[in-house]
């Protein structure tokens, strides 16, 4: 290997690589090329090649997994020190691969897509600082350096969904975003008071240890195990708290790729994942897990199936996928879990930087103004094939192979009601994505002048494309290799009953539904588009509900907002006009009320608000004369 | 020697000051200035000599001063009054180099700064609690001169009330003291001889003393529902006098009841702590509720204090070593935070003379270096790890939350961290990032004595939330000795 | 023999036409010297205790050197300000001065 110490030591590199990049870039930015992106590009290219070392020498036996390094400590607070503490195992280090490599290849995309708008230092410090504080999270030993991650990549998406804030629905978007997640974060939050008033600690190992001694009443982990997957649903933009995500395509194409949907969004679930073991102590915290991410994965495929903005698109299907994620943790279905999180990041980084390309070429979102743009942007549309083929999970695409890792854990769990929304959701998604490519590469176009001007975006946004296209096609069958799967993906409690045999028809309804989705798709939105005209009117009503979100926004504004607003204007009056008068101007109003009623100029007159100094003594006097007397009785 | 040198090396200035003639005023700002730095530089000498190991007062001096009363010239430092001082000569040299913008008047404005200073550096620094009395009441007049001349539009009305609530309060604290005096057998003013008599007074003269403390501290904390002074000050004082308010004075009121407060009245503390829990979360979350409604800019930022101040006052009540370094960090904190907030504020108030946030949009493209700034400081007051503000919340949280009986306030208190994040956001796409409006499109960007001042408070924020154990360890030493 | 209540009496006295002079005559340096007049009744007042009730101490006559030493100060105060509201009205009539009016 070129480096010839020990490279352990430098796992700390690998998060402070870019964390490093993300100050020097606006302070240097303006001398350095390009206003500092290639720096950010250096840094989280020398973070993925340390991390590409590391998995090598797993992979010759000379690094044994789990390895933790020795902490640096930080501070102490009472008895309790504070540590950095960074640890590698299995899922930190899959996850740790893909964050760096996705996020190179977004940055070396970015060149290209970004090369004529303003801020770049902003930009790639940004994304530089994202990249760290997600590797943060996936390295971190300890539940309080995972939350400081967690809180760095929520103040990164805001500045990079708000990026472009010349148009008032990015910052309005952005706060959104941050707002939500907040939400979610309170859970978190109380999540880590709970964990130390509970458990003493914050470090993974120890907790883990406490857990598996035992002794705790199963309400205290169902709280604990609760309160993170507060957190989890708001990051992860689960139901209720996902309304963010949809808004947060305002942020630049690239923007989209990395954060929602190959890392920032899969932190949820990876903090899941790092916590099963607390979350397998709770039955009920399972169950609600699972019914959580299956109902919001239906309800959000729904959604996709309704959608006319293709990023949009894309976001609803990030949430119904990370839906089906959870959903496969909830049933102890680690692996598939872990392993389509992995597939995920790649088909649809893929497929969002592919999105990016067609909207560079044709500047609208909009699908219904596209069509047939598999003549003028031929590789666009092969890698947005392939990414598609692997989100509707047709073998041998990678997400053939996670997904159906998450239904057969679903079918071990004797879960029928889970199994068939899983089986729906796959159905839909296929059918929406397909819809989609019929839309936008096949067909006839809809707008001729749109797709006169449209054309093949430059090298340096397609070849990322191409490397993560390859990645949509293969890593399904790479992560399934019998070594490479138990590394990455053995639960931490293995589960001896997940160990049965799966009969064929799961895998082959699996398929089924899928191709069947593709089918209808691609049927019913290629060429002809009356016999989809006259289905649009039959369902109308349903669409509009479903294209609207089923006015979850317009029920958290009238809800939610319109109330918090309304109790903050009624807390400020309530301040100005009844605490301020009682201790203020109430002094001075009793005083008046007691002493006299006249007006100002009628006790100017009598002499007691003359302004005299004599007749303000004579009163004195008067008042000491009384006082005087009675205390001697 | 040197905590009186540190003391009233402000004072001399002022006396220095008023040899020089009113007209020369770019020599009375560098005399003072240079004053201010040294009485930081003084602050800091005495920080790094301080001995970690040593759990009790260093460099005490102590001269009896008026033996009838048993009243003592007692001064000394301990951890907790170091960072104080240290935030009080830091805040100070700031806000006299923003006060170079001050046109009106100068001569009398320093005068009366360094006199402020003199009397808060002492108030942190005095043991015995006659003398620090004589200190905190001692900031009231320049106090009320500096807003009341140099204010804004309701400046004489905004420093009377200020000076007329605290005023109010302190006559409590005057009473407790004097009862205290009577109460103890050496009949005196000494706290070190009152905190070892103070466990055996009587349970019912504790709780009277408590609450007359306690009175005088909640005005200055600003404690619901004592505080509406605060937003009154905050807006009609001038920049630098709102950074010495929100950074400094808010803190004696803090510091008060952990010195005072608690130590002297420990029963009636234990038994007043829901009390004071409640208090705190009705702080942190009406303040932040309070300030989401607010139109000015100023205003908003002084609801944010009287939230975090909520913060402070619910680890003070936790009464266990991590809500006290939560409070003492959230103090520091705050302070250096709140502090960079309103020079910020100030620094547009300058070039617009506008506050209303509704009139601004698009200064992030006019300004993009004060536009960094100001989200960096906004960032670090709604609690973004790795800068100071996270890890005073934080702590005042667990510190707290260790209390069974006060889980399901402290849970409620969390709903502030929401708010905040929701105004300070709010705030920042209003004002910065939105479509320009044609108004503003010749505004400069911050000039270099703006950016002197400001960056040395974001740094050391930075500095505090990455490294704490500056200020921890000596703290949690104090605590577990 | 003169005793107590004589001393007494007439610090009280003297007391009484010092109040009356400061509440009701018109001029300003009227009522300064009218509460000099108070300040002496209190003088009296506490050589006449020291003289009578406690022979052996010296408290009450030390006291009024401190007096005596306060009301110079007082009155030197007092007549400044009298000159410099001279200065600017040129009228010193009690009457006149109510720019204390709300």
């Amino acid at each position: 290997m070129i480096f010839t110490f020990s490279m352990i030591s430098h796992l700390f590199l690998i998060p402070i690589l870019p964390f490093a990049a993300a100050f020097l870039i606006p302070i240097f930015g303006r001398w350095l090329p390009q206003r500092g992106a290639w720096l950010s590009i250096a840094a989280v290219m020398a973070s993925f090649i340390i991390a590409l070392d590391l998995l090598l020498r797993v992979g010759d036996g000379s690094l044994l997994l789990p390895h933790a390094v020795t902490p640096v400590p930080w501070f102490s607070v009472g008895l309790y020190e504070f540590v950095w503490g960074f640890q590698l195992d299995g899922l930190s280090l899959l996850m740790g691969l893909i964050v760096t490599g996705v996020s190179l290849l977004i940055q070396i995309y970015s060149l290209g897509y970004m090369s004529d708008a303003p801020r770049l230092k902003q930009y790639f410090a940004s994304l530089s600082l994202f990249t760290s504080g997600m590797l943060l999270v996936v390295f971190s030993d300890n539940y309080f350096q995972l939350f400081i991650g967690w809180e760095l990549m929520g103040l990164c998406s805001y500045l990079l969904i708000g990026y472009d804030w010349d148009r008032e629905a990015a910052g309005k978007a952005a706060v959104k975003a941050f707002l939500t997640t907040r939400i979610g974060d309170l859970g978190f939050y109380a999540a880590l008071l709970t964990i130390f008033i509970i458990l003493g600690t914050f470090n993974f190992v120890q907790i883990e240890e406490r857990l598996l001694d035992g002794g705790l009443s199963s309400w205290a982990i169902t709280l604990m195990a609760l309160l993170i997957f507060g957190g989890v649903v708001g990051k992860s933009a689960q139901f209720p708290l996902h309304v963010w995500l949809p808004d947060a395509m305002e942020g630049p194409t690239p923007v989209s790729a990395l954060i929602h949907s190959a890392t920032m969004v899969a932190a949820g679930v990876y903090l899941t994942a790092r916590s099963y073991v607390l979350f397998s102590g709770s039955p009920m915290a399972m169950h609600i897990v699972s019914w959580v991410g299956g109902g919001t994965s239906l309800m959000a495929a729904l959604f996709g199936v309704a959608t006319r903005d293709i990023k949009r698109m894309l976001a609803f299907s990030t949430i119904s996928q990370l839906g089906l994620m959870l959903l496969g943790l909830g049933v102890s279905g680690y692996s598939g879990s872990v392993m389509h999180m992995a597939t995920h990041a790649a088909f649809k980084a893929l497929l969002f930087l592919a999105a990016g390309s067609v909207i560079h070429a044709v500047h609208t979102n909009d699908i219904w103004k596209m069509g047939s743009l598999s003549k003028q942007m031929a590789v666009t549309f092969t890698v947005f094939l392939f990414g598609a083929l692997a989100l509707a999970a047709i073998p041998p695409f990678a997400g053939f192979f996670s997904k159906d890792k998450i239904i057969e854990n679903i079918y071990l769990a004797h879960q029928p009601g889970l199994l068939a929304l899983a089986y729906s959701v796959s159905g839909l998604t296929a059918f929406y994505v397909f819809r989609v490519i019929g839309l936008v590469f096949l067909g006839q176009p809809k707008e001729r002048d749109r797709f006169a001007h449209a054309h093949e975006s430059p090298w340096v946004m397609t070849i990322p494309m191409i490397i993560l296209a390859f990645f949509a096609v293969s890593f399904g069958w790479i992560l399934s290799r019998p070594s490479i799967f138990e590394t990455f993906f053995s639960a931490p409690l293995h589960h001896a009953a997940l160990e049965a045999a799966i009969p064929a028809w799961v895998m082959i309804t699996a398929i089924s539904v899928a191709v069947g989705g593709m089918g209808l798709g691609l049927f019913l939105y290629t060429g002809d588009l009356t016999r989809v005209e006259s289905l649009a009117r039959v369902f109308h009503p349903i669409h509009h509900f479903l294209f609207r979100q089923a006015y979850l926004d317009e029920a958290y504004e009238l809800f939610l907002l319109r109330p918090v607003r309304g109790l903050a204007a009624g807390l400020d009056w309530f301040d100005r006009q009844i605490i301020d008068r009682i201790f203020v101007d109430g002094f001075k109003t009793i005083a008046d009320e007691l002493l006299s009623r006249r007006t100002p100029e009628e006790a100017t007159a009598s002499g007691e608000r003359s302004g005299r100094i004599q007749n303000y003594l004579m009163i004195v006097t008067f008042a000491a004369l009384v006082l005087l007397f009675w205390n001697s009785h | 020697m040197i905590l009186s040198l540190l003391t009233f090396f402000p004072l001399v200035g002022a006396g220095a000051l008023l040899f020089i003639p009113r007209s020369k005023e770019n020599i009375l700002r560098g005399v003072t200035f240079v004053v201010s730095a040294i009485t930081c530089l003084i602050s800091f000498w005495l920080w790094t000599h301080m001995s970690p190991m040593h759990n009790d007062f260093q460099f005490v001096e102590k001269h009896m001063w008026v033996p009838r009363f048993g009243i003592h010239y007692f001064l000394g430092v301990d951890t907790l009054s170091i960072w104080m001082v240290l935030l009080t000569t830091l805040l100070s040299m700031i806000a006299i180099i923003s006060a170079f913008g001050i046109e009106h008047r100068v001569k009398e404005f320093f005068i009366f700064f360094l006199t402020l200073e003199t009397a808060m550096i002492g108030a942190f620094l005095s043991l015995d609690l006659f003398l620090f009395y004589v200190f905190w009441e001692m900031t009231l007049i320049p106090m009320y001169f500096l807003i009341g001349i140099w204010g804004g539009p309701r400046k004489e009305y905004a420093a009377i009330k200020f000076f007329l609530f605290t005023f109010f309060g302190s006559v409590f604290m005057l009473v407790a003291l004097i009862a205290m005096y009577f109460q103890n057998n050496a009949h005196t003013f000494d706290f070190t001889v009152l905190v070892t008599q103070a466990a055996q007074w009587p349970r019912s003269f504790q709780l009277w003393i408590f609450w007359g403390l306690f009175i005088a501290f909640a005005v200055k904390i600003p404690a619901f529902p004592l505080h509406t002074w605060l937003p009154l000050a905050h807006v009609e004082a001038p920049t630098p006098i709102s950074v010495i308010l929100a950074g400094v004075l808010l803190k004696m009121g803090a510091y008060g009841l952990m010195r005072f407060g608690l130590t002297l009245a420990p029963m009636a503390a234990r038994e007043m702590a829901h009390t004071l829990t409640v208090i705190a979360v009705i702080n942190i979350v009406y303040g932040s509720l309070c300030a989401l409604a607010q139109k000015d800019m100023k205003r908003m930022i002084a609801y944010s204090s009287i939230s975090h101040m909520g913060y402070v006052l619910l680890g003070i009540a936790a009464m266990d070593v991590m809500g006290f370094c939560g409070a003492v960090m959230q103090m520091v904190a705050h302070g250096l935070i709140t502090g960079a907030l309103f020079l910020l504020v100030g620094v547009l108030y300058d070039r617009t003379h506008t506050r209303d946030m509704d009139a601004f949009g698009g200064i992030g493209e006019r300004m993009p270096f004060y536009t960094g700034c100001m989200l960096m400081a906004c960032f670090a007051s709604l609690g973004l790890p790795l800068l100071a503000g996270f890890l005073g919340e934080f702590f005042c949280f667990l510190g707290a939350f260790q209390i069974e009986a006060f889980r399901g306030l402290t849970a409620v208190g969390l709903l502030g961290v929401l708010f905040t994040a929701a105004f300070f956001l709010l705030m920042l796409r209003r004002v910065f990032f939105s479509p320009a409006r044609k108004e503003w499109t010749h505004l400069p960007d911050m000039n270099a004595r703006e950016i002197i001042a400001v960056l040395p408070l974001l740094a050391l924020a930075l500095l505090l939330g990455l490294y704490p154990s500056l200020l921890l360890n000596p703290i949690t030493q104090a605590f577990n000795g | 023999m003169i005793t107590l209540a004589h001393m007494l009496c007439l610090s009280a006295i003297l007391f009484s036409i010092g109040i009356y002079g400061v509440l009701a005559r018109k001029s300003l340096i009227a009522i300064l010297m009218s509460v000099e007049l108070m300040f002496n009744a209190a003088n009296i007042n506490l050589v006449a205790f020291n003289r009578f009730l406690y022979p052996d101490s010296l408290w009450g006559q030390g006291l009024v050197l401190l007096v005596i030493t306060v009301a110079a100060a007082e009155a030197v105060v007092g007549l400044a300000l009298v000159i410099a509201i001279y200065r600017n009205t040129k009228n010193l009539n009690a009457d006149d001065l109510h720019l204390l009016h709300d």
